[in-house]
């Protein structure tokens, strides 16, 4: 290549993307007129619309925990009071911070390292059981985090859980599992984000071409080299960016460190935002001080990723040479990477659903005996089945999962674009400010969405739309981060040849970027319509009689103690999204793109 | 046709560029540094030179990819890009063809689709009717010989193919303009070899008018009708192929283009046509020069080694004659090279492969006047 | 294609948000009749208040908004069974007794009252009363209240009785906890869960152990001793799900009333020793309702709020929660020895007694001071 992307990109790896900057200045009014026009064009409306709704949904309760972490107790001026109630005292603000980040840590890399491996060899090879795939990378998602904590309490629990009962006390001797420690909270958040960065990881593989692979062997590389040298460093945007997105997911969780941590006094930033939160009066500004705590830590990995990125943006992997996928050869590994793969299917899969459908049978749960087998019925699916709730619910969530699911993919790969492709002043800000929503307490959110619409004359509180507007803020920084790496990986050359082939931007979006963001934007859309069935920490306080959706009934058969009625409910949930999940793989197979082969 | 007036493009710089001038409140790196050139109709003209010479630069802002800090650029009477007054055309206005190094195939689409894109999403009122768009597509899928795979998804394409293909979507708009970037780097040197040709015709048969970059001299020696050639983000000599060759301007040009046997000389008669230098080992004649030197001036010779003829025996009858010692030969298959020592120079002569003389033999070199070229030194 | 200055959209957003976040202006919804038609009912006879709201909620359109942090398998009885009585229709907003506080605050401080009625737990109902929210209900249905169900502006609904629960299973009979001092006992260590957010049970049980003659000291290191004891939970039905399942051994405290209920569906659960009486003193914390001032049905409110503390209780009683009032057939404190509930201190110093439990479950060193 020439000159341009050699000795010219200004700062690590940007584009050449020429900024508005230092042309020789015309006259000031054709100037304005100019930029006046280029804003109210189409692509100016479109962008620009996309932009403030993002900010607009981003800064709203950013800017409600902001106001009450500083404002002083008088309301008259800026305090740090705040911090010294959260830090302060004998709070054991360390402990609390280093529990958090080696949790958030190991369970961003244990996730790492399964959804990367996973991706790998179901993109890349000739792996058996392909199938179970696109079970192992949904049903984990599915399951509500209370159950699935719970389903891992049953099996891991030192002194009654199954998998030390059954079989490491009869075997061994000994009962070495503990799911009440750090090590269990790794275990079972890792496992239970897996299936993220599995998506994540399975569309940067699809973009990449294997010969670039293929090259590496052919220079005599052993494979373990060219996955190390190759394929990994290749991979790196999007690693970094799933890394980063389970980092800081695992930072905000509150259901594993809730359930597990909790019991041998394991406390983490949310857990402190939990007791700060349940206490009256409720110390906004303390729980405000933590998240802002925990967003902190957030924009520190985000500063750190997009510095380890640096050097990464000349890596696009699609560029417009087309290529073959062809599956890498096992040969005799074959056999043993298809027992792993049954092994995490039955680790990650079977073994949680199967604790919900053997609970969902019984009236109560009880460790599985002669009696509790006999017992077994399906009553809790006809009560199910007969909640006078369960079809408005379903139908509400549906409504709201699609909803925010469309939204933010349509709104984030239009955002991401300018992120990555433009020279916009301000436009790492705004990465980062569609980052921030992630460390948002539910509750706060809850509020604050509350707060603002309380006080709008439009018909958004007290409607299914305010759980639309809640959902679409929670889910922007994961939206961000499926659409940004699709968007990183695709070279702009596939944009430019559109727009020298006479294409609008709006043209180009639609009929070349769109599709080829598609395998990660479909990701990300599958993604958000199966977290948006289980959020609760914000639905809770937002939706309204008669616009229940499912996750409320959810967490009211928890409250109601019907753990046996919620397991059916969850086995239901399972059923309702593998369906729906798989059919939105199947339109988008039929969209034309190098669709999901794995189902 | 197309004219590009003082074009230059700078960044602000941070570290370790090109070039680079100290104004007085930054440091601006120039990947293109005041470009004037005009291409006209129905030629294919050529923006040579190695990597990072601004070509490419120059080329996107043709194509309106790039925004340039300064200069204009003109298609006939119609401004793409004008600096001083703030116009610039976006580049789907431009109605330009334009193949990129990578082809820029879009995987998603057949290749059918691929090739109708340009057409499709042209404004509704230009926008030519479903069968015509059908029709247009084929007659340019079977100029370029692919006819047979339009259904085909475009990733089903082997390299060469997709190449056509690429070259197709730019056609298919019968654009007053086509931009190349570097279109055959990508392919096997059989490939290319043929791609050259087929290329040219086309250009030649379609009347096109086109912009090549690339940085292959033979590439550009066989295709263009001028070519330009670049470094450092100027232009150093416009020319044809031809005149490039035979007459560089500037020794970056003699060195870039070809190989070249270069003498440091001093001039000592100039009489009519012929211009008598005194080198180190003896005075020669050159006749021919791009621009008439003063006496006393110091210039460099540039003779090509297939201009140097080599015998065992001496001619006596000519000008410009040495004599020395074969150091190395080497073979090259449609010629062969030999190295002679000459006194403190050494000259590389290129000849038919039949003439085949050991090293250690003593020869002489003759060289006719007007292969000398007078190099004129800054 | 590439390129736009985008300066201004950037900046617009800031624009966006600051017109979001101030937002005011807009008018309230609050019903300014409902004030009025809450002082007409009082000011009527008690025998005609009845058949006046009844009219008057017709009049409204009788439907009526619930907010409540009854569980849904009891809410949604209880709502069907005031529709049936009546034939208003009873939307029903549940959600933690947190929940419930902070949306019924945000509205009424946007002046956009969502409930007509709130019925929730002791805590939250103190909260709004105080800050004035709550309407004044003068009805016939507080005569059967007793004294210490009657709250300013709020009314006692229903108790939730502290009490330890086991799983039979697990902890055999004899071995059971007689007094709350028990816990501390090194027989259980590693066999108790304590509730993460179970404050008012430790003030209530640090009270009661001051007045009946222990030192500080002495309360301390009981707690301490307890604390060592124990894991914690979080959720009251969370860990009735891990003592059934036999996951864990014994509860601290849980409400009886999740006790009951578990053991009637076949768990090995209970409150009560196999002699059936316990003399662990407990602790009954009243759940109440209130009124919303500026309610958009305040006659459906008041019909509710009536009902609720007369025909509704033998609705609770059925559903297995503890009645504000005497109904018989009520055996839900059967075997239990009543203490009063601490009003006094949780209403006034909640966080206080929240930081030390946090801090005793923490291991944190000052505990008790």
């Amino acid at each position: 290549m020439a000159l341009a992307s050699t000795a010219t990109a200004p700062r690590g790896g940007d584009h050449e993307t020429p900024g508005p900057g230092p042309s020789p200045e015309p006259t000031a009014p054709g100037r304005l007129l100019a930029l006046l026009r280029r804003l109210l064009s189409f692509q100016g409306l479109l962008v620009g619309g996309a932009v403030v709704i993002v900010g607009y949904l981003a800064l709203v309760p950013l800017g409600y925990l902001v106001h009450d972490t500083f404002l002083n107790s008088t309301g008259t001026g800026v305090s740090l009071g705040a911090f010294s109630r959260a830090y302060g005292g004998n709070s054991q603000a360390g402990s609390m911070m280093l529990n958090s980040l080696g949790f958030a840590l190991g369970s961003a890399a244990l996730a790492l390292v399964l959804g990367t491996v996973l991706a790998y060899v179901q993109v890349r090879t000739d792996t058996p059981f392909k199938g179970l795939f696109f079970a192992a990378s949904l049903v984990p998602l599915i399951v509500p985090g209370i159950l699935y904590a719970t389903s891992w309490i049953f099996l891991g629990d030192p002194s009654s859980g199954v998998i030390n009962t059954l079989v490491f006390k009869p075997l061994f001797g000994t009962a070495p599992v503990n799911i009440f420690s750090v090590w269990g909270m790794i275990w079972v958040q890792g496992l239970h984000l897996a299936p993220v960065t599995f998506l994540l990881m399975v569309a940067a593989f699809r973009a990449m071409d294997p010969s670039l692979e293929e090259s590496a062997a052919m220079s005599g590389a052993r494979r373990s080299t060219v996955l190390r040298r190759i394929t990994v460093p290749l991979l790196r945007p999007a690693m970094i960016s799933a890394s980063l997105l389970m980092f800081v997911q695992s930072l905000e969780s509150f259901e594993v460190p809730g359930l597990l941590g909790l019991q041998n006094g394991i406390y983490v930033f949310t857990s402190r935002i939990y007791f700060v939160l349940r206490a009256y009066p409720i110390d906004y500004g303390a729980a405000g001080a933590l998240a802002i705590g925990l967003l902190l830590i957030a924009a520190a990995g985000v500063l750190l990723s997009g510095w380890l990125q640096r050097s990464s943006r000349n890596f696009q992997t699609v560029t417009g040479k087309a290529f073959r996928p062809r599956p890498v050869d096992l040969g005799r590994a074959r056999p043993w990477v298809g027992a792993g793969v049954i092994v995490y299917f039955l680790v990650t899969v079977v073994l949680p659903v199967a604790v919900l459908v053997y609970a969902s049978l019984l009236k109560y749960y009880a460790a599985p005996s002669r009696k509790t087998l006999g017992s077994m019925s399906l009553e809790n699916y006809s009560e199910v089945l007969h909640m006078p709730l369960a079809f408005t619910a379903l139908k509400n969530s549906l409504i709201v999962g699609v909803g925010a699911a469309t939204a933010v993919m349509l709104l984030t790969s239009v955002v991401s674009w300018v992120v990555l492709r433009t020279k916009a002043p301000g436009r790492r800000v705004l990465d980062l400010v569609a980052f921030t929503p992630i460390v948002i307490p539910g509750l706060v959110l809850g509020l604050a969405l509350s707060f603002v619409y309380l006080r709008m004359p439009l018909p958004i509180y007290g409607t299914l739309l305010i759980l639309l507007v809640s959902y679409c803020t929670r889910y922007l920084p994961y939206g961000m981060r499926y659409s940004s790496s699709a968007m990183a990986q695709m070279s702009p050359e596939l944009e430019e040849s559109a727009a020298v082939s006479g294409a609008s931007w709006f043209q180009t979006f639609r009929r070349v970027l769109l599709p080829l963001m598609s395998s990660g934007i479909l990701a990300g859309w599958v993604y958000i319509l199966v977290v948006s069935f289980r959020e609760l920490s914000s639905t809770i306080l937002l939706y309204s009689p008669g616009k229940e959706v499912l996750s409320v009934l959810i967490w009211e058969q928890f409250e109601n103690g019907q753990f046996t009625t919620l397991a059916a409910l969850g086995v239901c949930m399972v059923l309702i999204l593998v369906l729906l999940v798989s059919i939105a793989y199947r339109l988008g197979a039929r969209f034309g793109l190098q669709g999901d082969s794995s189902n | 046709m197309l004219t590009v007036e003082s074009l230059a493009k700078s960044y602000e710089s941070s570290a370790g560029a090109a070039r680079r001038r100290k104004s007085a409140d930054s440091t601006r790196v120039f990947a293109v540094d005041g470009v004037d050139f005009d291409v006209r109709d129905g030629e294919l003209f050529t923006l040579l030179g190695p990597s990072g010479c601004g070509k490419t630069t120059t080329l996107r802002s043709i194509a309106g990819l790039e925004q340039p800090t300064a200069g204009r650029v003109r298609l006939g009477d119609r401004v793409l890009f004008d600096a001083a007054r703030g116009v610039n055309l976006r580049a789907n206005r431009r109605g330009f063809g334009m193949v990129f190094q990578s082809y820029a195939i879009w995987p998603h689409m057949s290749v059918f689709k691929n090739v109708s894109f340009p057409l499709d999403v042209m404004p509704r009122g230009k926008r030519p009717g479903r069968k015509e768009i059908e029709e247009r597509v084929h007659q340019v899928l079977d100029v370029i010989e692919l006819g047979a795979y339009a259904s085909r998804p475009a990733t089903k394409l082997s390299g060469g193919q997709q190449q056509r293909l690429a070259l197709a979507r730019a056609l298919v708009t019968r654009p007053e303009l086509m931009l190349l970037d570097e279109p055959l780097s990508n392919l096997d040197a059989k490939l290319r070899e043929s791609m050259r040709f087929e290329l040219k015709r086309l250009q030649r048969e379609l009347n096109l008018t086109a912009i090549y970059v690339t940085h292959d001299q033979s590439e550009a020696l066989v295709m263009s009708n001028r070519i330009a050639v670049m470094n450092e983000g100027r232009i150093e000599q416009i020319g044809k192929p031809r005149e490039i060759y035979t007459r560089p301007a500037t020794r970056f040009v003699a060195e870039f283009i070809g190989t070249s046997n270069f003498i440091e000389a001093r001039v000592v008669s100039v009489t009519g046509g012929e211009v008598a230098v005194e080198t180190t080992q003896g005075r020669l004649i050159a006749r021919e020069c791009p621009r008439t030197p003063a006496l006393g001036d110091t210039v460099l010779l540039s003779i090509r080694p297939e201009s140097v003829d080599v015998s065992t025996a001496p001619r006596g009858d000519v000008p410009n004659e040495w004599s020395g010692k074969v150091r190395t030969r080497a073979f090259l298959g449609d010629a062969i090279d030999h190295i002679t020592g000459v006194g403190d120079l050494e000259i590389r002569s290129r000849s038919n492969p039949t003439v085949s003389i050991p090293p250690g033999t003593e020869v002489h070199l003759s060289v006719a006047p007007d292969k000398v070229t007078l190099v004129p030194v800054d | 294609m590439r390129t736009r200055n985008l300066t201004f959209s950037v900046s617009g957003l800031l624009a966006a948000t600051l017109v979001a976040g101030c937002g005011g202006g807009v008018p309230g919804s609050s019903n300014s009749d409902a004030g009025e038609v809450y002082g007409r009912l009082k000011g009527l006879a008690r025998t005609e208040q009845r058949a006046r709201a009844e009219e008057l909620a017709g009049e409204e359109g009788k439907t009526l908004s619930l907010y409540t942090s009854m569980t849904a398998d009891i809410a949604t009885p209880t709502a069907e069974a005031f529709e049936k009585k009546y034939g208003i229709r009873v939307s029903v907003f549940r959600g933690n007794s947190e929940t419930v506080l902070q949306r019924t605050l945000q509205e009424q401080e946007a002046g956009r009252p969502g409930a007509d009625v709130v019925e929730t737990n002791f805590a939250e109902m103190v909260i709004l009363a105080g800050k004035g929210h709550l309407a004044d209900y003068n009805g016939s249905g507080l005569d059967k209240v007793e004294a210490a169900g009657k709250f300013d502006h709020w009314t006692a609904t229903r108790f939730n009785v502290f009490q330890p629960a086991w799983n039979t299973t697990k902890i055999k009979p004899g071995d059971e906890p007689t007094s709350w001092e028990d816990l501390a006992l090194p027989k259980y260590r590693g066999k108790i869960t304590v509730e993460v957010s179970d404050s008012d049970w430790f003030e209530n049980v640090t009270k009661y152990w001051l007045e009946h003659g222990k030192s500080q000291a002495e309360v301390d290191s009981l707690w301490k001793a307890i604390a060592a004891n124990s894991k914690v939970a979080k959720g009251h039905t969370t860990m009735m799900q891990f003592l059934t399942a036999g996951q864990t051994s014994m509860e601290a405290m849980n409400y009886t009333y999740i006790t009951s209920r578990a053991a009637e569906d076949g768990a090995p659960v209970t409150h009560l020793p196999a002699s059936g009486v316990s003399t662990i003193p407990a602790f009954a914390r009243p759940n109440g309702v209130g009124m919303i001032k500026g309610a958009q049905h305040p006659a459906a409110a008041w019909l509710f709020c009536d009902w609720l503390l007369t025909d509704g209780q033998k609705t609770l009683v059925d559903l297995g929660l503890t009645p504000s009032t005497k109904v018989p057939g009520d055996n839900s404190v059967a075997g239990l020895t009543l203490v009063p509930f601490d009003v006094e201190g949780l209403s006034k110093d909640d966080s206080v007694w929240d930081k030390k439990y946090d801090a005793l479950l923490r291991g944190a060193d000052t505990v008790g001071r």
